[in-house]
């Protein structure tokens, strides 16, 4: 069981990011009809546009910061365990371990009725897991050391703090251009949770120091939590049903729902600038259904068992110390199971970006191509992004800078780097295509690791395929 | 024309590279089999403390020795019982009091046939404070007689001597007892 838990740790954090749904090449990038939903206030310039169905956003994220899959399972004589215990030292409580998959079911959007309409609308359905830890270092090395040897040392219990969810999102969006120089958009989202675990805001210390009786006195203050909804059911082994079926069966409406939004807002003051800001998943979720709470919280110190020789209970003289130790361990510090209505917020992220548009105007005018592509505008931008996620008790921001041009009428281009806290190397690069009425893109960034992905501390692919009908908005 | 081949060629190697020399070579995922966690846990276990006037010989209600006894099947819990390796039990005696005393700790099993057992001779208080410490290891091989232990019983018996002790003797003699125990999760 620990070789699997492991295992599933480590392989997660092996291949997992640092600014885990930073869409820093989707962003801004208005060719590719999924930019509106890093900016519901992006500049939206085709008529009417429909993803093909499951393909037409496919993205996965996978990050660690303090170590890569190399550095564990690298094929090269050096025992396991050595490069286990090199990896755990080298890590600490900030940092992270994190994974993020969103696969885009349906997607659509089209201009509102008229001529003079300013209204674009977009709706779909995309479902999406979202894993996020903190390296938990003192338990990990409570765990790994054990208490031996590490008299004195206060191991803090806060460090038990991730989450992971498994949704399905419906949503429904508009975005309104006020003139050539306002765009703003807002999207309602309905959350559909398949499963949630989340342990966040624990706080306590386990310490062991020389005792006053005993040698030593264990001590022991806590105040955790472990929620779960969702979770029971999928991995309920009474269940006959294989656990693919559970998660089909659920996937829609699993039972547990909240509501979120997105807002973006493009300003563009002339054609040379464009300023735009969003901030995504403002929202939260209650969950009602398959719920199970574990709670651990109280004090309880221990000097071991004292032999009291007073009282000759029975004919061995037998006193149950030990069982009185566990009641009373229990009632000082108890861990209870509860089924109770909670709450969980979704990350809440923000991208703003300034942009320099330069280079000839409408050039690509003197081209015919038969694709139905927005020609306005310059054919260069530069210019840089902020990003920023909040995970619990942290902010995690990238900042990137970016060009973007206009290659052909069917391709356009965008080179990223991007620094964040732990990574000073990210370069990717995004395409997107139009052959016919139809747009493929593909974006990918850490391309420096791409020689040997098992050396990345983190990387990113999203694609997709969307037709695009004939017209401008 | 050139640059739209420069260009092509670039987008080519772009793809290529995602596609192609994307690769995740030189790595052994088999190795986890080689994994074992090894934590050595340090606990206090049973400690008491008498008063020397505790042994009045003096007083026809006293007795020269105690005993008293604990479940304890801790070992045969499924966290030791699969996962104990080794394990070091540290006894500490400390006397204060001016006559010498003997010790036994037994392990007994369900049925309460003795296991194991320890015996200390504990020296007279002569002025200074006597501590006798004892360790007591287990290797894998002996792991089994904690797993079967099913109670431990603690027995402190004054020896035969001088001076008397009487109700208002001084000192005290301490037990205190930690172990650590090595474990392998593998």
């Amino acid at each position: 069981m620990i070789r699997i838990v492991i295992y599933i740790l480590l392989l997660l954090g092996s291949s997992m990011s640092l600014r885990s749904q930073n869409k820093q090449l989707l962003y801004n990038f208005r060719e590719i009809p999924q930019h509106v939903m890093v900016n519901p206030g992006g500049l939206i310039h085709q008529r009417a546009y429909v993803g093909v169905p499951f393909l037409s956003g496919v993205s996965a994220q996978v990050g660690s910061s303090g170590f890569t899959t190399y550095d564990l399972f690298a094929d090269d004589g050096v025992n396991f365990n050595i490069k286990v215990r090199d990896v755990l030292y080298r890590l600490n409580r900030n940092d992270i371990v994190e994974a993020n998959q969103q696969l885009e079911i349906l997607f659509a959007g089209f201009k509102g009725k008229g001529e003079s309409n300013k209204n674009f609308y977009t709706f779909g359905i995309y479902q999406e897991l979202d894993v996020f830890n903190f390296w938990p270092e003192d338990l990990a090395f409570l765990a790994y050391e054990g208490n031996a040897g590490n008299l004195g040392r206060s191991y803090d219990l806060r460090d038990l703090n991730g989450q992971g969810e498994l949704m399905t999102v419906f949503h429904f969006g508009i975005n309104r251009r006020v003139n050539e120089k306002l765009t703003y958009g807002g999207r309602l989202k309905l959350y559909s949770s398949l499963a949630n675990v989340s342990s966040v805001n624990n706080s306590g210390t386990f310490i062991t120091l020389p005792g006053t009786d005993n040698v030593y006195s264990h001590n022991v203050v806590a105040d955790m939590e472990w929620r779960t909804s969702g979770y029971i059911a999928l991995t309920d082994k009474e269940d006959p049903d294989p656990v693919a079926k559970r998660i089909a069966e659920r996937a829609f409406f699993g039972g547990n729902y909240g509501l979120g939004v997105d807002l973006g807002v493009t300003y563009a003051p002339n054609p040379s600038w464009t300023f735009t800001a969003s901030i995504l998943d403002l929202g939260m979720l209650v969950h009602t259904t398959d719920v199970e709470i574990y709670t651990l919280k109280g004090a309880y110190e221990l000097e071991g068992i004292e032999f009291l020789f007073g009282e000759e209970t029975d004919d061995d003289f037998l006193d149950d110390y030990w069982e009185r130790l566990k009641a009373d361990l229990d009632e000082q510090l108890p861990r209870d199971t509860i089924a109770d209505v909670y709450t969980s917020f979704r990350p809440v992220k923000f991208n703003g970006s300034v942009m320099h548009n330069f280079g000839k105007l409408k050039y690509r005018k003197t081209f015919d191509c038969s694709c139905d592509i927005d020609d306005t505008g310059y054919e260069n931008s530069v210019g840089l992004q902020l990003y920023a996620i909040k995970r619990p008790q942290h902010i995690n921001a990238a900042l990137t800078a970016f060009y973007y041009r206009r290659i052909f009428n069917f391709l356009r281009g965008k080179f990223t780097y991007t620094v964040s806290e732990h990574s000073f190397t990210n370069i990717g690069l995004g395409i997107s295509t139009h052959f016919a009425n139809f747009n493929f893109y593909l974006l990918a960034d850490n391309l420096l690791e791409y020689s040997n992905l098992a050396q990345a501390n983190q990387a990113s692919v999203q694609f997709g395929f969307n037709y695009i009908f004939k017209g401008a908005r | 024309m050139t640059t739209l081949r420069t260009i092509l060629i670039f987008i080519g190697c772009f793809f290529t590279g995602l596609l192609v020399n994307s690769c995740v070579d030189d790595v052994d995922f088999d190795q986890v089999d080689e994994f074992i966690l090894e934590p050595e846990i340090e606990l206090s276990l049973a400690f008491f403390d008498f008063r020397a006037s505790d042994f009045d010989e003096f007083d026809p209600g006293n007795s020269n020795s105690y005993i008293d006894s604990t479940r304890a099947d801790l070992f045969s819990q499924d966290f030791f019982d699969m996962n104990l390796k080794a394990a070091e039990f540290t006894i500490i005696h400390a006397n204060t009091v001016e006559r010498a005393f003997e010790a036994k700790i037994l392990f007994k099993d369900e049925g309460g046939s003795v296991l194991y057992s320890v015996e200390v001779d504990i020296p007279a208080y002569d002025g200074e404070e006597k501590e006798v410490t004892t360790l007591i290891y287990f290797d894998e091989s002996q792991i089994g007689i904690l797993r079967n232990t099913y109670t431990i019983t603690a027995e402190i018996t004054l020896l035969p001597g001088d001076p008397p002790l009487d109700a208002t003797s001084q000192g005290a003699i301490k037990f205190a007892s930690s172990a650590i125990f090595y474990m392998g999760f593998e």
